[in-house]
């Protein structure tokens, strides 16, 4: 259990990580536009 | 969970991300703001009234223009990390779409657990790799929730969308008859061996905040659970399994419990848990269902 608590810490703070680098990059408004040119 | 609070959520699931009425009245796409959330569903976002946009899609988007996907990987990690593959048996609308065609009276069969290999092979194939090479977005051209929800509206709203239908469309539509139809034979078959979605989140099972728990004090080993679990794996064998979609029709069993990855005894300390071996009866009503 102990194992699986610090595997969900690491993938918590990483994929946190990912997410914020993500949306610092801008690409919401990537995304944005991807849905408007279907 | 009860079985008719996650059929509720999974008709939340359905209705919720796709209310945008105005799309179908006007044969036109939503395009505010909401659009820029990934949704952690299999949702296609080019269906008329759908309101946010669809992970795979936005994945596969960035393959085609050469970028890495953070925001969309960020968000699905974020979601797998938090409750697993919860959303795939709680909310996803695909899903609750094959858990009806189960219930049609067929001929009922079961598919080897490996399986689930063929949906890792989808995702690094048709999500990232095959888009980055040719430029197309081709686990979007194929996918049935596409095909039902996005190509089908559109081609009876738009009469210019009609007279664009070639054969790629009657290979969608082949596609998705196939699912629909081995749905009623086979529990979840897209899920368990297809979706990319589900092998993301699938990754996330073994150390998600929400983890299944499951007692061996109280477990009589019946085999209840697998009969109702819609993805036909056993809990009591392995509670941290890839397929689990954490639906937790099981957890009606006192052997089995939703828990959380800071509980090291989720059912007390050993020797002084208050379930009881007979308490495994309370699923005898739910695998005659």
């Amino acid at each position: 259990m102990q194992g699986r608590l610090i595997a969900f810490i690491v993938t918590a703070a990483a994929s946190a990580s990912i997410l914020a680098y993500g949306i610092f990059r801008e690409e919401i408004g990537e995304v944005m536009f991807n849905a408007a040119m279907l | 969970m009860g079985y008719l609070k996650r059929r509720i959520f999974q008709v939340l699931g359905a209705v919720l991300p796709n209310s945008y009425v105005q799309g179908i009245l006007t044969a036109s796409l939503y395009q505010g703001s909401l659009k820029s959330v990934c949704t952690p569903l299999l949702n296609c976002y080019a269906c008329p009234s759908a309101l946010f946009s669809c992970p795979i899609g936005t994945l596969q988007h960035f393959m085609v223009t050469g970028n890495v996907p953070y925001y969309g990987i960020g968000t699905l990690s974020a979601v797998g990390a938090t409750v697993g593959r919860m959303t795939c048996g709680t909310l996803c609308p695909f899903g609750f779409l094959q858990d009806l065609l189960y219930k049609f009276r067929a001929w009922k069969v079961s598919i080897p657990a490996w399986f689930r290999y063929f949906r890792y092979v989808v995702l690094a194939g048709l999500v990232f790799l095959i888009p980055y090479l040719t430029h197309e977005n081709w686990f979007s051209k194929l996918c049935p929730m596409g095909t039902l929800i996005g190509g089908l509206p559109w081609v009876t709203l738009n009469v210019n969308v009609r007279s664009m239908i070639r054969a790629l469309f009657w290979v969608k539509i082949s596609i998705l008859l196939f699912f629909v139809t081995t749905s009623t034979m086979v529990k979840r078959p897209f899920c368990r061996a297809i979706c990319p979605l589900g092998a993301i989140f699938s990754l996330f099972n073994k150390s998600s905040f929400l983890q299944l728990a499951w007692n061996p004090d109280t477990c009589t080993r019946c085999g209840k659970c697998r009969k109702i679990c819609p993805v036909d794996i056993r809990p009591d064998r392995n509670w941290t399994n890839p397929d689990c979609l954490r639906c937790l029709d099981c957890t009606r069993c006192p052997s089995l419990k939703l828990t959380t990855v800071f509980h090291r005894e989720p059912f007390g300390v050993p020797g002084t848990s208050p379930g009881t071996a007979e308490g495994a009866g309370g699923l005898s009503g739910a695998a005659a269902r």
